[in-house]
């Protein structure tokens, strides 16, 4: 110990042979199945740098092609889970003093599903390089040739097969990426100690929480996004694309809701460690926490209704582009504010200029930058110039790919020590940061020119008079990928020759600086106190070797508790469950949304085809359903209350009740397959129809027994269900299903012909749009199927456990669960029946 | 003055020359802009290196020189409503300029646009289809856009405008060019492999000029035969959209075996369909409808030019087995794209 010993009893620094997280265990299995969230972001790290190496490969190889799939590979894969995933997973849990996260095994979970994901696509991509640079192509292999956006109908049509592919590897993402964002919310919810109020979090996990929201909400979209563009692909169902009656503009909505969102997915948690920097770097209590916690929450908000700026010049309407260019300025004043409060903290204070600092200064300096270029995008009138050019590329460059690098390449300087337990050499993490801000601004700031003076973004600088502008970017993209290399021999030279780093190299006040560097196995903050995470007062400089050491413990600060934390288990898979249901509302928000704009175009096309639709199955699964809902409502109490047989009881009639309408189900399709109403070219208004739509209908009523029921039933001959066998003078036919699927007996009178609309009723462009309904209607009852297939599973895994364990503790909480799962699955069913069976 | 140096300079480091009436408005609001920006940017990096050298840390343990507090209210109030009320100041002056873009002015010019992926079509009043546009300066031109298979994206930054092309939609857009000369247009919209070749020019001619070039283009006596020409027509003016040359009955009788034949009237009398009812049937179209049809085709007077006529009754008459001008085969350059197949 030094002279200089610490007044408080708490000492932070522990005994230097103490076991930490790294040592803790052995073996590749202990790191590949290991619970630990430090170890999970140390490989989310490995992870993450390989496949940005790979990316760079990718970059290199195909400089000669402007199409790069490299952008791809580099947008999902390395720049938005960088910060979440990497920093976000070591330093979350120990920001809140707890052992690790809400759901560890889930979390492991996450990290599997990326990887799967990534060398999907991977594979996907690379065959793709492959086919452009060398002519041949893999087993399988695909040949991706489609801009980063995926705009449809050039993927649904072109290269079909290869998008379908990245869009499935996208879709494993984004399901990982949910997983952490469930995890991260839970565990701020619940696992926060005693003593820390949401005010005295630190800013990093605001910032943190927002971007987890985002990721919930978007992903759900991004999901049936590609949903929808894989069934598009296979079964041409015309909700995208033109030539089946599809709008390719309403995937432009879908895609830019994602997408829009997705960029405040990289910026939020950059944003929040830039908070943690320049407090600590400045010694000063960060300016105005409250402003800056819930400016990163609006901007999350904010985030969700500023897509349409994507879209000026699509077509959309101008009071829907001035709405959008309101909302997309909106943003821009959250953003200010945070970059005003950070400005005042470096204010009379006593600043560091070391790497963490240089590159949040770096980061202030690129993020205005990219903000201030905002301005012109979101005017509309300079807008509609500026959009789609390579002003546009620089924008996004500098509001993303650099900020979120400054930011990522910051903390991870900043956090290095206590993830390794080795310090850095900071001469050459300096060198590594100069070198990066140049080269960024070289690469990138004459884009903006070239941009404004009208050169599109993907032709590159091909005009001869650009030739300048197109050299300097050139040698700023060498500088810049310079300063990567530097700043990565430097983390390799920190871990073979790097000393020993101290508990708290930096004099930072949040949690996990109160723990030895590298924290144990369990954190070892049992006795952090837990108190405002910017007051840095109580710390003082000691030596490079001890660095900064608590000095008292000022008022305040309490010992973190952490008692309540076992009460909490089963609130927190409420919580989480509640979070995963509301991706699947999501799912099916984006459904909704696609009939919405269907039926507000087209109308009659709606009130035409839902004759179709047998309103006495639907009313008897709506029945079955609410039936199925009580049950499993009862089941929940009993299992409150401990009562296992009338669990069992209530479960065992909730199964019947989701089997009845299984069941139902089945029998509508199978009536539909029949009458040529199917999905896709099986639907006889569709355009790929093999048939005539009139010829391949039943000549004359059968005696036929139909869905093998044993009740026979009288078919029902071609005109009762072809409109258009009706005569020119009385078209109106009422298409009825009734009879043959069972529920009416035979020989019962046909429904009298009401006063409907009829398929002569139509012009040429409603009929083409009929098949969409049937997609839709089958996409909604499918999706929905497939999750009460889902409930059912959750509910026969709990009666199993009722019937194997007597103890309550063991079925209670998942009871629960599956019964808020199952109420959902109803609930959705409540607005589809209306929605496809009750339109007039 | 500032703005007027602008808007007399042909292009600016920034913009790109000028040669719409847009361009000026759409100048004036990125340069004043870029103001705003400069002088916010100052107001931020200034004092950030300010702050850096001045409050630099002197030694290991060198502290903040002052507790200052960690809040104001009065400070975040200045810096939440100064930038909103720049961004509202901007955001209106965008919109105002956009309006004057989203209005087309009733007398404009139209021409059709339909891109594909390789090239883009103007087709121009008259029918002509070209793969250039060319414009006359001075008059608004009303595009009309639509895409044949994927969206692409018509972007001519002389102009400063830009319009997706979308298939199964039909987008409008409006300029009004300010000088002759010839101009750089792009696909700003990912449009397949061979992306960078897909540029094409923009030619503004003087009006009288753009008359006369537009009057030679679309002569086409020195490139097809009179028979490919009313071939031409009849799948371009439209005419193939209400009547089939394969008998079959559509909103307009079908013209196979027309020529030559006696036509029931709706007034009950008949006629013989030869050059001068057919003539009569194109330019004066409700004059005397067949029994069964109603009067809804439009005049062609005035857009089809004399030649143009005789060409195509040349062509309806190939179309009939009353013909006894025409060859009885088809000539080769008409090939019969547009007759389906037989059952």
């Amino acid at each position: 110990m030094s002279a200089v010993v610490p007044s408080s009893s708490i000492s932070p620094l522990a005994p230097p042979a103490r076991d930490n997280y790294l040592t803790h265990s052995r073996g590749i299995r202990s790191w590949i199945f290991t619970l630990d969230h430090k170890r999970i972001g140390v490989m989310y790290l490995v992870a993450i740098l390989t496949f940005f190496l790979i990316g760079s490969v990718f970059a290199i190889l195909l400089r000669s092609q402007l199409l790069a799939p490299g952008p791809a590979l580099m947008v999902f894969l390395v720049i938005i889970p960088a910060i979440p995933a990497v920093l976000g997973n070591f330093v979350l849990p120990m920001m809140l003093g707890a052992r690790g996260v809400a759901f560890p095994r889930i979390n492991l979970l996450g990290f599997h599903i990326y990887c799967a994901g990534a060398l999907f696509l991977l594979y996907v991509i690379s065959s793709g390089v492959i086919h452009t640079a060398f002519g041949k192509t893999l087993p399988g292999g695909f040949n991706l040739d489609a801009g980063w956006d995926f705009s449809v109908p050039y993927s649904a049509g072109k290269a079909a097969g290869s998008m379908t592919a990245a869009a499935f590897g996208l879709l494993i993402l984004g399901f990982s990426a949910v997983l952490t964002g469930v995890n991260f919310i839970v565990s701020i919810h619940m696992l926060r100690p005693r003593g820390m109020t949401w005010f005295r979090m630190p800013l990093f996990l605001w910032a943190l929480y927002g971007t987890a929201i985002i990721q919930i909400v978007a992903n759900g979209v991004l999901g049936i996004t590609f949903l929808l563009v894989a069934a598009e692909h296979f079964r041409h169902l015309g909700i995208f694309d033109p030539n089946f009656g599809g709008d390719p503009v309403l995937f432009e909505h879908f895609f830019w809701f994602y997408a829009h969102p997705a960029v405040y997915i990289m910026i939020l948690p950059a944003m929040g460690i830039i908070s943690e920097l320049i407090s600590t770097f400045s010694r000063k209590h960060i300016f105005g926490y409250k402003f800056i916690a819930y400016s990163s929450i609006s901007i999350a908000l904010l985030g969700f209704l500023a897509w349409g700026q994507h879209m000026f010049v699509s077509g959309q309407s101008g009071l829907v582009n001035a709405i959008f260019s309101l909302l997309t300025f909106g943003v821009a004043i959250p953003s200010a504010i945070q970059i005003c409060n950070w400005l005042h903290t470096l204010h009379r204070g006593s600043i560091r200029l070391q790497t963490p600092m240089l590159y949040a200064l770096g980061f202030i300096v690129i993020f205005t930058i990219g903000s201030l270029s905002g301005l012109f995008l979101g005017a509309i009138a300079t807008g509609i110039h500026l959009s789609k050019t390579s002003f546009d590329v620089a924008h996004f460059h500098y509001v993303l790919v650099g900020s979120t690098l400054f930011a990522f390449l910051g903390g991870m300087y900043y956090w290095w020590p206590k993830i390794t337990g080795k310090m850095y050499c900071e001469k050459g993490g300096v060198i590594g940061a100069i070198f990066v801000f140049v080269g960024f601004n070289l690469a990138f700031f004459p884009l903006f020119i070239a941009g404004s003076r009208g050169v599109p973004s993907r032709y590159a600088t091909h005009a001869p008079q650009y030739q300048a502008l197109g050299i300097i970017s050139s040698v700023g993209a060498y500088i810049l990928a310079v300063g990567l290399v530097i700043a990565l021999l430097t983390w390799i030279h920190s871990l073979k020759r790097g000393r020993n780093a101290p508990a708290n190299p930096w004099g930072a006040n949040s949690l996990e600086w109160h723990t030895s560097s590298p924290p144990p196995h369990d954190n070892g903050q049992v006795e952090a106190p837990v108190g405002d995470p910017y007051d840095l007062t109580a710390w003082r400089f000691v030596s490079l070797e001890e660095g900064w050491v608590r000095q008292e413990n000022p008022d305040g600060n309490q010992l973190a508790d952490r008692s309540e934390a076992a009460e909490r288990q089963d609130a927190s898979g409420k919580l989480g469950m509640w979070l995963f249901l509301s991706t699947i509302l999501l799912i099916f928000g984006g459904l909704f949304c696609a009939y919405g704009a269907y039926r507000y175009n087209y109308p009659r096309v709606f009130a035409y085809a839902h004759q179709y639709m047998d309103k006495k199955l639907g009313g008897i699964t709506t029945v079955i359903l609410i039936a199925g809902s009580f049950a499993m409502a009862w089941g929940a109490r009993c299992a409150q209350l401990g009562k296992r047989a009338g669990l069992i009881f209530c479960l065992i009639v909730t199964l019947l009740g989701g089997l009845g309408s299984v069941w139902a189900r089945t029998i509508e399709y199978r009536g539909q397959k029949q009458h040529h109403l199917w999905i896709g070219a099986g639907n006889r208004y569709h355009k790929d129809y093999a048939g005539d739509p009139a010829a391949d209908e039943p000549k004359e009523p059968a005696e036929a027994p139909v869905a093998g029921d044993d009740a026979e039933v009288r078919r029902q001959g071609p005109a009762d269900l072809d409109p258009l066998a009706g005569t020119l003078d009385e078209p109106k036919i009422k298409p009825s299903f009734n009879t043959a699927v069972g529920l009416m007996p035979a020989g019962a009178p046909l429904e009298p012909a009401g006063r409907h609309l009829g398929y002569k009723d139509l012009n040429n462009a409603e009929r083409a749009h009929i098949s969409t309904f049937f997609s839709l209607y089958f996409l909604m009852s499918g999706l929905h199927g497939l999750f009460l297939l889902i409930g059912m599973g959750l509910i026969i895994r709990v009666l199993l456990l009722a019937v194997c364990h007597r103890s309550s503790t063991a079925w209670a909480g998942p009871a629960n669960r599956a019964g808020l799962c199952f109420q959902l699955v109803t609930l959705i069913w409540f607005f589809i029946f209306p929605l496809l069976y009750l339109i007039h | 003055m500032l703005f007027q140096v602008l808007a007399n300079a042909r292009e600016s480091f920034w913009m790109p020359e000028r040669a719409s009436t847009f361009a000026n408005e759409v100048d004036w609001l990125f340069y004043c802009i870029l103001g705003v920006c400069v002088f916010l940017a100052a107001l931020i990096f200034v004092p950030l290196v300010v702050f850096v050298i001045r409050y630099r840390h002197r030694g290991p343990n060198d502290e903040p020189m002052a507790k200052s507090p960690s809040n104001s209210t009065a400070l975040q109030l200045i810096w939440t409503i100064v930038p909103t009320l720049i961004v509202l100041t901007i955001f209106y002056f965008g919109f105002i300029g956009y309006l004057d873009m989203s209005v087309v002015p009733p007398n404009a010019y139209e021409i059709q646009v339909s891109g594909k992926m390789s090239k883009w079509s103007f087709i121009y009043p008259n029918g002509y289809s070209d793969g250039e546009l060319h414009v006359p300066k001075g008059i608004p031109v009303h595009l009309v856009l639509t895409s044949e298979d994927v969206i692409h994206d018509l972007y001519i930054p002389a102009f400063r405008i830009k319009k997706d092309a979308v298939p199964g939609r039909y987008n409008k857009l409006w300029f009004q060019a300010s000088r002759t000369g010839s101009f750089d247009a792009y696909f700003a919209e990912y449009g397949g492999n061979n992306y960078p070749q897909m540029m094409t020019k923009v030619v503004v001619h003087e009006p009288e000029e753009f008359d006369a070039w537009l009057e030679k283009a679309s002569n086409w006596e020195n490139r097809m035969t009179p028979l490919e020409a009313g071939k031409m027509f009849f799948n371009n003016r439209g005419c193939n959209q209400c009547h089939t040359v394969d008998g079959t009955r559509m909103i307009g009788p079908s013209l196979k075996d027309l020529y030559g034949s006696m036509q029931p009237l709706t007034n009950g009398a008949k006629v013989l369909a030869d050059e001068a009812y057919l003539r009569e049937s194109i330019l004066v179209p409700g004059a005397k409808i067949v029994e069964g049809y109603t009067d809804v085709m439009p005049s062609y007077q005035g857009t089809l030019k004399e030649r143009d006529l005789r060409a195509l009754i040349l062509w309806m008459k190939s179309q009939s087995v009353h013909s006894t001008t025409a060859p009885t085969t088809k000539p080769a350059g008409a090939a019969d794209a547009e007759s389906p197949p037989r059952k």
